[in-house]
């Protein structure tokens, strides 16, 4: 009985501690800049790619540098709009929406 | 992007004109601001001043200029188009800005573009080309043992229209090169350079 109480102790706090550094990261401006940047650039670009010059998601993903891996992206339609959503979740979200004959740009 | 206006306004120009050199998309993107505004009230409008002016003439119509959201043309970045395409913006330069027979740049610009910027720790960047001219510190030189008049427009991860006067060529390389060497590639370039012969220069008047 007694190892299960210091278990459940040791379980609770290091639960605490990991959603204690969740939110200090998601409270921290200068990831979320950089998260909304790296959303941004990769819902932009990928939108350019497929949109504009035509190629498909799967082959456009490669054009993104390395280190954009964890950024998720999706084609979505917004209002009849053809567009690209990039996303780190809890962290940025960003759209890029195509208009004919002026490609694409952030929502 | 949303209002690329507000990145104009936070990066306000320190040194006095002429005075210092810095690379700098966002100056480019000034610029574009200025182009953008003397001619048209909406990104619809600005495109077509575009085209009209540059790209339909010398048959590029397809070339993609981007705006952001509040309607102002990026510039500096965000030019989709064919290598064709480029190819043909490419000859206009080696052709001085004059297209089968019709001036589509005025006189003296492409002059302009192709001689370093005043500026003390200038030596190898122009009116926004890179040119082959002895760098200073914090640039490279191009292709060394290349001719002197080579100059070229560099586009992100490796994408270049290279204008050749001295053998009358334009090459264009477009693709992603995020895990190429760059002076690999410079390399390169520069032996596709050397493949072609010397020609004389032509006065304006396309092959």
């Amino acid at each position: 009985m007694k190892r299960t109480h210091r278990n459940r102790i040791l379980q609770a706090t290091g639960l605490l501690l990991v959603l204690g550094l969740i939110v200090a990261a998601v409270g921290d401006r200068n990831l979320r800049v950089q998260a909304n940047v790296g959303a941004g650039y990769v819902a932009h670009q990928i939108c350019s790619c497929v949109h504009v010059a035509n190629r498909s998601l799967e082959s456009c993903l490669p054009d993104m540098l390395p280190v954009m891996d964890r950024i998720r992206s999706e084609l979505v339609d917004v209002d009849g709009h053809h567009g690209v959503r990039a996303w780190i979740p809890v962290f940025s979200d960003r759209t890029a929406i195509h208009t004919p004959g002026l490609g694409c740009a952030l929502d | 992007m949303q209002r690329i206006d507000r990145v104009r306004r936070g990066c306000p120009p320190r040194p006095s004109p002429g005075s210092h050199w810095a690379y700098s998309t966002a100056t480019t993107t000034l610029l574009a601001g200025i182009v953008g505004r003397a001619d048209a009230e909406d990104a619809h409008g600005r495109a077509a001043f575009i085209h009209e002016a540059l790209l339909d003439p010398i048959g590029a119509g397809d070339i993609v200029f981007e705006f952001d959201r509040a309607g102002h043309f990026l510039g500096g970045s965000h030019v989709y188009g064919r290598a064709r395409d480029f190819a043909r913006f490419g000859l206009l330069y080696l052709r001085d800005g004059v297209w089968d027979g019709l001036r589509i740049l005025l006189e003296g610009w492409v002059d302009f573009v192709r001689t370093p910027a005043p500026a003390k720790n200038n030596g190898s960047y122009g009116g926004h080309f890179w040119l082959n001219l002895p760098p200073k510190k914090d640039q490279f030189l191009l292709f060394p043992g290349r001719p002197e008049c080579v100059f070229e427009a560099s586009g992100n991860s490796g994408q270049f229209v290279i204008i050749v006067w001295t053998h009358d060529l334009v090459i264009v390389r477009l693709g992603e090169m995020q895990t190429t060497n760059g002076n690999e590639l410079n390399d390169s370039l520069a032996t596709i350079l050397d493949v072609f012969p010397e020609r004389p220069i032509l006065d304006g008047t396309l092959p």
